[in-house]
């Protein structure tokens, strides 16, 4: 599903280079639900915009879902976010002007969908995440994790293969945020792949695989371990 | 794929920044449309032919005040010395000059005054036999004066004799046949022997100014207004020294400056002149703060929802969709503006109508200000948008 080899991502400001990734290399197959940890600043937002094409790499290549995506134009690469991708914020990123309806209907619009075709996706996905009946509500109308599934039924819309996770428990509460790691795993039971980063060790655990960025890089989760150790030794010592 | 709907509802939802915005599109036109209109009214006014050539004539004053002088040869020598100066196609003492917003007029009927028959107005010119040479005119029908139609008078005395615009004439005799016919003053009957062609009056806002008529009388008074036809080339030499050669001949008088009708003509227009002026430059300022008004307002939007722009922008939409997005949204305030304007625009030149004596606005104006309006929002919208295209997706996961 996602294949990605020596993906090198240096942000330059006038002052300073940042390698947010170095040589990193990262296989996630159709249908896993992929977790990923790591501390701030290590490169996962930098690794899940690259991923989803918000962003291109300085170098490497990258092939998602069979394409090579390195070098397509705007417009391509629109097409592949609008099709295969769907996105999930921490922030939910709602737009506050448009009510649920709406903004579930966002990226089907530029799709291309007929209205039949988008009132019927819109309804079924909002049906997924029980909030069918609040459709002309306007975000600020609901709470956080309502937001959130709102967010969800709006990546879900438009059935990508392919889902992508900034985060997307971190601006709720533990009993919103299990609500929607529930959702999350019935949607990858039906087959969807996801890629979700995330700074909670319990719902990281629940993913199939938990996968480690360090500095820019996918660490071997016991090599870090280790390292982390050995570190701690060497300054307590 | 238009998203017309949902941007709709958006702005809606918005009311507040889009009333500002819609009510600045709407007074836009309605004033821009109605500046147009009156540019092009007061335009066309002073376009008007005024049936002189205008460059060929100037006119000055004399005042005698030597009461021993016999202003009636004076006046025949002062028309032979400028009659023959070279240059000088023709010369005449007349009582007005055209264009030059003073002058007499008078009412004229068909028939008798006891008649009640309608009177028509119309500028009084009286001159010897040289007026309509002097003026540049051409009887269209009947016949010019002849020295034997002229009389010299001291008193209300009137010739029998007239010579009338057609302008008058159908005003007189709408069937057509005002050759031979008398018109009246009062009791004594004017014989028509000539029609003119066209000739503006004194008064160019009167609503009379192409009813003239010319009457063979000379009253020899002390101030007379002289008239001079030239041949252009040698005009400004023949003023230069026109009050020597006039005192040369008598010292007794005052001889003032002359001026050429071309200069009385852009006297007579020089508040139409101001106002046109005036009004270009309205509309330039309000179309320019209008273009300021949209792309600020646009510029505030891009800046107020970069990342809903950015995830739109992760969500699939292109950079042409996010351009296009901004357009339409600059496009529906504009129509709902327009919308609005009209009425204003129509409101407007009723008040205008009432007060400032202006007429029905064409609806072209109001459709020509339309399509400009579009266009004009549209272009100030662009750069906006275009920034708004070039925000990285990436913001939608950057900014928390
Ligand atoms: N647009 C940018 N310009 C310059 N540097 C950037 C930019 N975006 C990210 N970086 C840098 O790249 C590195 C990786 O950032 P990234 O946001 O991927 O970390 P993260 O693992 O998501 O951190 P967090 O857990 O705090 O969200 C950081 O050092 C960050 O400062
Ligand atoms: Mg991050």
């Amino acid at each position: 599903m996602l294949k990605m080899n020596n993906i090198n991502k240096i942000y330059r400001t006038d002052l300073v280079e940042t390698h947010a990734l170095s040589e990193f290399n990262l296989n996630v197959k159709e249908g896993e639900f992929v977790s990923v940890t790591g501390p701030s600043g290590s490169g996962k937002t930098t690794f899940l915009n690259l991923a989803g094409l918000l962003e291109s790499t300085s170098t490497g290549t990258y092939e998602l879902d069979g394409i090579n995506v390195v070098g397509l134009n705007d417009k391509q690469l629109s097409k592949i976010r609008n099709e295969k991708i769907g996105f999930i914020f921490q922030g939910f990123n709602l737009i506050p002007d448009l009510n649920l309806f709406e903004n579930v209907d966002v990226p089907l619009r530029y799709r291309g969908f007929n209205s039949k075709e988008r009132k019927e996706r819109i309804e079924n996905a909002l049906e997924q995440v029980g909030l069918a009946a609040r459709m002309k509500h306007l975000p600020s109308q609901l709470s956080g994790g309502q937001q959130q599934r709102v967010a969800i039924a709006r990546a879900l819309a438009g059935t990508p293969r392919f889902l992508l996770a900034d985060e997307p428990t971190g601006n709720l509460d533990s009993l919103m945020a299990r609500q929607v790691m529930e959702l999350l795993e019935d949607i990858n039971k039906s087959g969807t792949t996801i890629v979700m980063v995330t700074h909670d060790p319990d719902l990281a655990r629940r993913a199939e695989r938990n996968i480690q960025i360090v500095d820019g890089q996918v660490c071997d989760f016991t090599l870090y371990q280790n390292n982390k150790a050995a570190t701690e030794h060497a300054i307590s010592a | 794929m238009l998203n017309i709907s949902p941007i709709f509802n958006a702005m809606l939802r918005n009311k507040s920044s889009v009333i500002l915005m819609v009510l600045q599109v709407a007074l836009t036109l309605a004033i821009v449309s109605n500046a147009a209109y009156i540019i092009n009214e007061r335009l066309e006014l002073m376009q008007r032919n005024s049936g002189l050539d205008e460059s060929q004539l100037f006119s000055f004053n004399i005042f005698t005040f030597d009461k021993t002088v016999d202003i009636r040869q004076q006046l025949e020598l002062d028309e032979d010395m400028l009659r023959a100066i070279p240059g000088v196609n023709d010369a005449v003492a007349i009582n007005q000059v055209p264009l030059t917003g003073s002058g007499d007029s008078s009412g004229y009927r068909a028939q008798i005054a006891e008649s009640g028959a309608k009177i028509v107005e119309a500028g009084v010119f009286r001159a010897d036999a040289h007026v309509l040479k002097t003026l540049g005119l051409t009887v269209i029908e009947g016949r010019d004066f002849t020295q034997d139609d002229v009389i010299y008078a001291t008193g209300a005395s009137q010739p029998n004799t007239v010579i009338i615009t057609k302008a008058m004439a159908d005003q007189l005799f709408p069937d057509g046949h005002a050759i031979g016919k008398d018109i009246y003053q009062f009791q004594q009957p004017l014989r028509i022997i000539g029609i003119v062609k066209h000739m503006q009056g004194s008064w160019l806002d009167s609503s009379y100014v192409n009813n003239n008529i010319f009457l063979p009388v000379v009253h020899p008074r002390s101030f007379k207004r002289i008239l001079v036809n030239a041949d252009k080339t040698a005009m400004d030499k023949i003023m230069s020294n026109i009050s020597e050669r006039m005192l040369a001949l008598n010292k007794g008088r005052v001889v003032m400056e002359p001026i050429k009708l071309a200069e009385h003509l852009r006297d007579q227009y020089q508040s139409d002149n101001l106002m046109v002026n005036m009004l270009i430059i309205i509309i330039c300022i309000i179309l320019f703060i209008t273009a300021l008004g949209v792309a600020g307002m646009a510029i505030f939007n891009v800046n107020r929802r970069k990342r809903q722009i950015g995830t739109r922008r992760a969500l699939g939409a292109s950079q042409t969709n996010i351009i296009t997005h901004f357009m339409i949204e600059n496009f529906l305030m504009t129509t709902i503006g327009i919308i609005i304007g009209v009425v204003l625009s129509v409101f407007l030149n009723g008040y205008l109508m009432e007060y400032f004596s202006s007429s029905r606005i064409a609806i072209s104006y109001i459709i020509v200000t339309t399509i400009g309006l579009v266009l004009l929002g549209q272009l100030a919208v662009l750069f906006p948008a275009q920034s708004a295209a070039s925000i990285s997706p990436a913001i939608a996961t950057r900014s928390v």
